[in-house]
Order: C-alpha cells, then structure tokens, then sequence
C-alpha cells in the first residue's frame, strides 16, 4: 500500500539558513554568555520544537523562525546573530512566550541579545533613528501641531514639555551615550 | 453468595494468606493472577463497575497491530473465575492501617443497586430504561442507559444502575426476571485484613483543553486520542467507522498532533509520557489501514519521535515506508478552523527545512499525555508512601527495587509509578506479585 504522499518521506529538504557552519564561526561560549544575562536565563532550556515558530505572526508572512534564531544562539553562531538583521525582525507581541513549553522566553532572549548587538555596534537603523529621536526631543516620535490640535478639539490640556535636564542626566548615567556612539552612522544605512 | 455473605467472608480473610490489588486495570490483573496462582487469596478492588482499565478501551496495540481486547478478554475472565480472587468492582479503598502482614483496608462498596449473585447479564432491563446519557467508556461519544455495562465484555458481566442519573421509574426492577434490581440497596463498608498490598491504580489522560490554541473543545473536527479509539474500536460507538464530528464523514486527510500534555513544564507535565509517540504512529497506521482507499493523507506532527522498545523502530519505519505516513517534526503552534468547511488549518514549523506551514486536514487528533489518578495522593497518604515531584509513587530504587515502596508491605505496579505502556505494565504486575507473595510466605516478616 503506497501513500499518495509517500515521496517526500525520508528526504528532509536541506536548511534554508547558511550551511555548513564552519568551526571558525562558532563561539561555543556564547550562549552562556547570553543565558548569563538577565533575561536570557530561558535559553538553555530551548528543545528547539518549533513551538514559537509555528505561532509567530511575523513567520507566517515572511522568512523569519524564533527556532531558528535560538538554535543559532545555541549554535555559537555569534557572528550571524549579533550583526544579522533577523535579531530586529521580532515583533515582541509575546505569542511565543505563550507557546513555548519550556520557558524560554524567547521575546526576552532577544532584548537581551538586541542589547548585546546595540553595545557591539549593531543596532538596527530606524532602533538608531528613534534613540536619537528621545534623545532629542524626549520623545520616540516628534511632536507634531496636527496631534496638538486634536487635543485642543477634544478639550484636553497641551503636551507639557519633557524635562529634558533628567532625561540627559538618565541618558548619561545608564550607558546610553556609549551605545549610540556605538552606533555612530547607521541611522543613515536604511 | 450474597453480599452480605461475602462481607462476612471477606472481613474473615487470613492476613497472611492475602493479598489487596488496588486497581483492576492489565496491571494489577496481572499482579491478581500471578498472586492467585500462587495459592494466596487476593482482593482486587476496582472502583469503575468493570476491570479492564484503560486497555479495555484501546482497538490496537502497538507494535504489533494485535487486537487489544483479544489479549485481554481472555485475562479478564481468568480473573473473574479465579477462585482465589475476590473481585470488587464499583468499590474504592477509603482507609489502611496496620503493618506488612498485617494491614486492616477498608473498602467502600457503592450501591450499584443490581445484586451481583443475581444478575445473568441479559440485557432485559436496557431496554426499558427510559434515560439516555454519554457512555464515559466511549468517552462521551456514544450513549448508555441509567442501567448500563461500559462494554460487552464487562467484567463481571454485572449491570449497575447510574444514581445520579437514575430517575427511580422501576421499569428495570419490573423487567428483570430475575429480581435482581434492588433501588433500596446502599452503600456499604467492610474492614479487610490482608497482609499484603499492590497499588495498580493506573493514570489519568491529559486533558487537552488545557491547550486553548489546539482548540479542543471549540471546533468539532479536532478530538483526543482516546476518542479516535473508540471511533476506531469495532465495539465502540460507530462500530468501528472511522468518520469525523461535524458532518461523519470519513476524513481524507488526519493530522496526528504528538505531545499535548508531555514534556510541558508550563503545564507541570515536564516528563514525557513514553507511550504517545508510539499510540500516535498506530493510530495513524490504522486510519490507512481501515480506510486505504479513502484516507488519502495522514500527517504526524512530532517534536522527537522516541520509539524506544523492541520492535518500535521498525514499526515506525514502516509506517514511513509502507503506510506512506509522513512525519513532520515541529510542535504544532495553533491550529485554526475553516467555518465553511469545518476543516482544521494546522500552522507549524518544519523544523528540519524551517519552512512554515499552514496543512489543512479534514480531523485533527491530539495526542495527551499521562498523568497521575488525582486519587492516587490520597491512597498514598493512608499507605505513608511518598510521591514524586510529578505525582507518581516513589519506589525504594528505580534500578534496582523498581516495585517496592518504601513501606514494607507495600508494591507499585503500572502507571502508578510512572508511564508505562502494556508490556511494561505487564511485566511490573508479575514483578510485583512476586515480591508480594514473599512477604506472605515470611508471614509479614521483612
């Protein structure tokens, strides 16, 4: 009895990601490093199921797998992960938190993983922009005369400006200059 | 004997010459006969109004494809017509104390208002039963009477009449010419003394509702794999008709969902459950094998296939290779219905190509996992037998003692000490007869 879709056993399709990795390219302590950091203590548990794929909402539209994104963490694919655009693709909408059987919390693993990339000089183009936007103006997007005429319409009060002396003295102690020093240039790179 | 002969008769039992099964499932059958066997008197106690247990409710087993009730029809009666074994079905233990050699167990006898002795099994009374309800045998699938057997072979082939459903009418007692329907009969207790005790209490089905994005119990089309056996069952509910829920019609396309309720820590299930990659890979087998021409495509969804016994890699190789099976490894991330055709979209990563895939089949099968009877924690506190972090009883060495708890006395047989399938079943309830009847030889000496 032969089943109609009996041809595609046995025969796995090869990885679409980059293969083979090479020994060059992997860090082996690099996800210790990550599991090490407070939100990446989940990683270590992953049994890479596919769970958080199967439910991602950014998956189903285009090329982008949590699986894979932690098997390469795991991997010790330092390279591909940090300076990769993939890291930014995540939508933080936390479906593969709920999903996971594990706990690995992927959604955390990930700020913690955008953080490390963000310090290595990494950090997405428009994640850039809108820093330099806070910076700024105290705000990620800036304040605009149609918003402010909508809330005269609607009776409420206008935007109070930002103290922007805290913010800068907040920007300054936190370590946030050196990242966007880090990252000098690649707003522009959109 | 009547009843209360046979109360008399158990609460007179030789300690050291008996034995308590708790838990009348292939286990502590096994245990019961082998302690029978032996020349010693056993008690088995089982709360439903049948043995069997869960086996009784399988079509098949793997790996061989054999008939389950073929292996066990015959088991079920050697027990029943043992005559060193005291069977009480529709009974539960509510209290033990004492020592090895000599415990005193009290069991509760609940009205099943059908006197035992009297009962031939006919059948008269069903038909008069105006009271329809779900029959919990066919997990809710199929109907049964106020007056009912969960199963032709119902051991003892005694009836038992459903008081909370039961609406006192009189036409089953007016019906049996056997006057063997009592309405007035209440429940009773009775103090055995035994001297030793084999815990067979079995396990629970995960209850994959517990999923919400698997939508079990919000679309027709997707069941349990205990349903998909009774469909499958040739006594079951549709006489073995493979159909689905929403229109019954024969599903062409089955996608079998592995792990719901195994190796889940968000769900305290973080153990895998041994047994439902192996049911999954039968049940697919069988859906091609009761319907070659009709089932076009069967689908497993698995994340790590652990065909771990004898005979069970080959088995899973041919349903690959033969059955044209395919197997696809990602844990399902949610599944969705087509409300026009009722048909279920599973949306899932291939893990081993990363592509992601949204396959529509026409059923969808969940497959659970095992748990602990929440019933088992009480028994365990009147034996003073510890349980694990899981729930299951714990044993003096997995390795080495894998039957004896820590209270001298006392054994474990089946999934109360964790998963097992039936051969391992099988094989604890002899082992665990064993070391019973050497407490019995000794006398309770340990």
């Amino acid at each position: 009895m032969e089943g109609s879709n009996s041809d595609s056993v046995r025969k796995p399709k090869p990885y679409r990601s980059d293969v083979p990795v090479r020994d060059a390219d992997v860090d082996s302590a690099f996800k210790y490093e990550v599991a090490d950091k407070f939100g990446g203590e989940g990683l270590l548990r992953c049994l890479k199921c596919g769970a958080c794929s199967g439910g991602c909402p950014v998956g189903s539209v285009i090329d982008y797998r949590p699986r894979r994104v932690l098997g390469n963490v795991l991997l010790g694919l330092r390279e591909q992960v940090l300076v990769g655009e993939n890291l930014w693709l995540c939508a933080a909408c936390f479906t593969c938190e709920e999903r996971c059987v594990q706990e690995v919390n992927f959604t955390d693993v990930v700020t913690v993983l955008r953080n490390m990339a963000s310090e290595e000089g990494h950090a997405a183009p428009g994640y850039v922009k809108m820093a330099k936007t806070v910076m700024e103006h105290g705000r990620v997007s800036k304040a605009t005369g149609h918003v402010g005429k909508i809330r005269e319409e609607l009776g409420l009060p206008p935007f109070s400006e930002p103290d922007m002396e805290q913010l800068h003295k907040i920007i300054q102690s936190s370590g946030f200059l050196e990242i966007i020093e880090a990252n000098e240039g690649r707003e522009s790179e959109e | 004997m009547t009843e209360a002969e046979k109360l008399a008769t158990l609460s007179q039992m030789s300690p050291t010459q008996t034995a308590l099964v708790i838990g009348g499932g292939v286990s502590g059958m096994q245990a019961s006969l082998d302690l029978a066997d032996q020349g010693f008197n056993v008690v088995l106690v089982e709360k439903t109004p049948s043995i069997g247990g869960a086996m009784a409710m399988l079509d098949k087993t793997f790996p061989t494809l054999d008939c389950s009730a073929c292996i066990l029809t015959p088991k079920l009666s050697e027990v029943a017509r043992h005559p060193n074994i005291e069977l009480l079905t529709y009974s539960e233990v509510t209290g033990i104390s004492g020592q090895a050699g000599n415990f005193k167990v009290k069991v509760l006898r609940k009205a099943r208002k059908v006197l035992e002795d009297k009962c031939s099994g006919c059948g008269d009374c069903v038909e008069h039963c105006p009271i329809e309800i779900p029959n919990e045998f066919d997990q809710g699938l199929g109907f049964r009477r106020a007056v009912y057997v969960g199963f032709p072979q119902n051991t003892p082939l005694v009836y038992t009449i459903d008081d909370e459903n039961c609406i006192k009418c009189e036409m089953c007692v007016k019906a049996c010419e056997r006057e063997a329907i009592d309405l007035a009969m209440k429940d009773e207790e009775v103090e055995i003394p035994v001297g030793a005790i084999v815990v067979a209490t079995g396990f629970e089905l995960f209850d994959v509702s517990k999923y919400p994005r698997l939508g079990y119990g919000e679309y027709k089309n997707v069941i349990n794999a205990l349903e998909y056996e009774r469909l499958i069952n040739a006594a079951g509910p549709t006489a073995g008709h493979l159909l689905r829920m929403s229109d019954g019609k024969i599903p062409k396309s089955i996608g079998f969902v592995q792990c719901v309720g195994a190796r889940d820590v968000t769900n305290q299930v973080p153990y895998c459950a041994r047994v439902c990659c192996m049911y999954g890979i039968k049940n697919a087998v069988m859906a091609k094998e009761l319907q070659p021409d009709n089932v076009k495509n069967v689908t497993v969804y698995y994340a790590d296939i652990r065909a771990y016994g004898k005979g069970f890699e080959e088995f899973y190789n041919m349903a690959q290779t033969r059955f044209g099976i395919e197997f696809i490894r990602g844990r399902v991330g949610e599944v969705a219905e087509n409300p026009k055709t009722r048909n279920i979209e599973i949306r899932v990563e291939n893990t081993e190509t990363g592509e992601y895939l949204q396959h529509e089949h026409e059923l969808v099968v969940l497959c659970p996992g095992i748990l602990p009877p929440k019933e088992l924690r009480v028994i365990a506190s009147e034996l003073g037998v510890d349980v694990d972090s899981d729930g299951y009883l714990f044993v003096e060495h997995p390795a080495s003692n894998p039957v004896d708890t820590k209270v001298p006395g006392v054994f474990v047989c089946g999934c109360a000490e964790g998963p097992k399938d039936i051969p391992d079943s099988v094989a604890a309830g002899s082992a665990a007869a064993m070391r019973a009847s050497i407490t019995l030889a000794k006398g309770g000496e340990v």
